[in-house]
């Protein structure tokens, strides 16, 4: 019983340890992708992606709250920001955007070989719970945009 | 005989009998695991096609693959050819160079892979009474073509397993059409490009005589086709592999095999909603430039095709659901169906696959898809949201 007692106590701790590590940076999600779509150039028109619709892409961590855009034509274009609840979720979610544009580059690559500069060029910034991904036709706009708000 | 004797000897017989015992509970206990095992497989495959080859040989010479085996799950595995490893080797960053071949890299994501077989499965248990739902695996030239010696690269996951794999992770309700192994049996013949990474109509035939076993229906001939030939074709690992000279100076060649029935019509909705009506199955790429002459098969990736043949009155049609891949294998069915809807999953944007096919009364869904895009989370999401699964 002491014991047990011991472990749920260690990992309270752990736990309240981990929140205090998260990072004071929070953000609202729609606003920040409104910026990005609003202030950045696209050569496709940019649509709303349904909240649930990230879900066939990324595993969008529990807690998290996620928006974004997506290209209405034939372009890679996209958006994508998230809050999660904590550092080490929103790296994970860092690590599903890397993998997602490795696999759109590897696609552009071989049937939309003019894609491929844009996706090499998108911006993807992790900070605190924070996560962003942008692709689009202009790359320093958007990366101004998400320094605004990360800092 | 003194009693010392009679006891050792009673004792000896004692531990004979012992032993005896132990090898024959032993050989009892593996007969019945050997015979539980049997069951449970035979229970779980009981509605899986067999549909492994049987090499024969047609008048063309031309081995059709197209007899079932016994069924039997107990065959020695099947022998390959053995494809040695000829010229030099350079691995690029996603593609390994051997002479004048390019081989895809590739990496089994479990994940991605049940992503699929979720998605097949889903539209399987939907349709179930109302359409047939196949699943046609398609390994790459890697996994095929490539030689052996390559074969144990760390780059190079299995792709039998990883067929297999996927293939065991498919619900109840979808008929799996095995390909791996009817490709093996003909892997030193043309299945695959060398600067591409696509299959060629070769090899999408063998499969197309792998999903007519299962679907019942009789395959055309592979020499009664009328072919059309779009050489100097330079594709992805040209690229991939900085234009390399010995790809160049030994570009492929594009053969394409025409349905027999004339009067095949194509009718075809381009990425951007255009629409292309009376256009040939077999599209003419002879003046296209040298990358782009896969478009020859059913004028390449569109967000959906309809290929009609008034020859074929039987009303059957059927709903193929792919990728780039698909293009080579989808010109073999219009001789059996009346009606071929082809659906670029990419690209899509007709809502339910589900809806679709109830709605057009299709019979065959058929999801025809390599592994490369089978573990690209991207393309898993475009499935599941495109279609609607």
């Amino acid at each position: 019983m002491k014991r047990m007692m011991t472990a749920l106590l260690t990992a309270v701790m752990v736990l309240s340890l981990t929140a205090c590590g998260n990072g004071a940076k929070t953000v609202d999600v729609q606003a920040f992708a409104d910026a990005l779509k609003n202030n950045v150039s696209y050569d496709a028109e940019m649509i709303a992606t349904a909240t649930e619709d990230f879900d066939y892409y990324f595993s969008v961590p529990d807690g998290a709250s996620i928006a974004g855009y997506e290209s209405g034509g034939e372009t890679y274009e996209r958006i994508v920001v998230a809050q999660c609840a904590d550092d080490a979720s929103a790296k994970a979610l860092l690590e599903e955007f890397n993998s997602y544009l490795a696999d759109l580059t590897q696609e552009a690559g071989r049937y939309t070989p003019e894609e491929v500069t844009r996706l090499e060029d998108a911006i993807m910034m992790q900070q605190g719970g924070v996560v962003v991904l942008c692709i689009s036709a202009d790359a320093d706009a958007a990366d101004t945009v998400i320094k605004g708000y990360l800092g | 005989m003194s009693r010392r004797y009679r006891g050792r000897r009673t004792t000896r017989s004692r531990g004979i009998s012992s032993f005896m015992l132990l090898i024959m509970a032993l050989v009892l206990i593996a007969a019945v695991t050997l015979v539980v095992v049997n069951i449970v497989k035979s229970h779980r495959f009981a509605d899986k096609p067999s549909v492994d080859p049987v090499q024969t040989e047609t008048e063309d010479g031309i081995a059709d693959g197209t007899e079932e085996q016994d069924g039997s799950d107990e065959a020695d595995p099947p022998a390959y050819a053995v494809i040695p490893l000829t010229g030099d080797v350079q691995q690029y960053s996603s593609v390994y160079r051997v002479g004048d071949a390019g081989y895809e890299m590739y990496t089994y994501v479990e994940s991605k892979a049940q992503t699929y077989a979720n998605a097949v499965s889903s539209a399987a248990d939907q349709l179930a009474g109302t359409a047939d739902v196949y699943a046609m695996v398609i390994p790459l030239s890697s996994g095929i073509t490539m030689p052996d010696e390559l074969m144990g690269e760390t780059v190079f996951s299995d792709q039998k397993t990883a067929c297999a794999d996927i293939e065991g992770m498919m619900g109840t309700n979808v008929k799996v059409v095995p390909l791996y192994d009817a490709l093996m049996q003909h892997r030193t013949e043309y299945l695959y490009f060398r600067t591409d990474h696509h299959w060629t109509a070769l090899g999408a035939y063998y499969a197309y005589c792998q999903y007519c076993a299962a679907a019942g229906l009789t395959p055309t001939p592979l020499g009664s086709y009328q072919t059309r030939d779009f050489p100097g074709f330079l594709g992805t690992f040209y690229n991939d592999t900085n234009k390399c000279s010995q790809m160049e100076s030994n570009p492929d060649t594009v053969t394409a095999y025409l349905p027999r029935s004339s009067g095949v019509t194509m009718t075809v909705t381009d990425t951007n909603g255009n629409v292309f009506e009376d256009i040939p199955v077999i599209y003419d790429e002879s003046s296209a430039p040298a990358g782009l002459k896969y478009g020859a098969f059913i004028m390449g990736d569109n967000r959906m095709t309809v290929i009609t043949n008034p020859a074929v009155t039987n009303g059957r049609s059927c709903v193929v659901v792919k990728e780039s891949f698909g293009n080579a294998f989808v010109p073999f069915l219009p001789d059996h169906y009346q009606t071929v809807y082809v659906i670029d999953y990419r690209h899509f944007q007709g809502g339910s696959l589900t809806e679709f096919v109830r709605s057009n009364g299709v019979r065959d869904v058929i999801f025809c898809n390599n592994l490369s895009a089978i573990r690209s989370g991207a393309l898993m999401g475009d499935l599941q949201k495109n279609l609607g699964l």
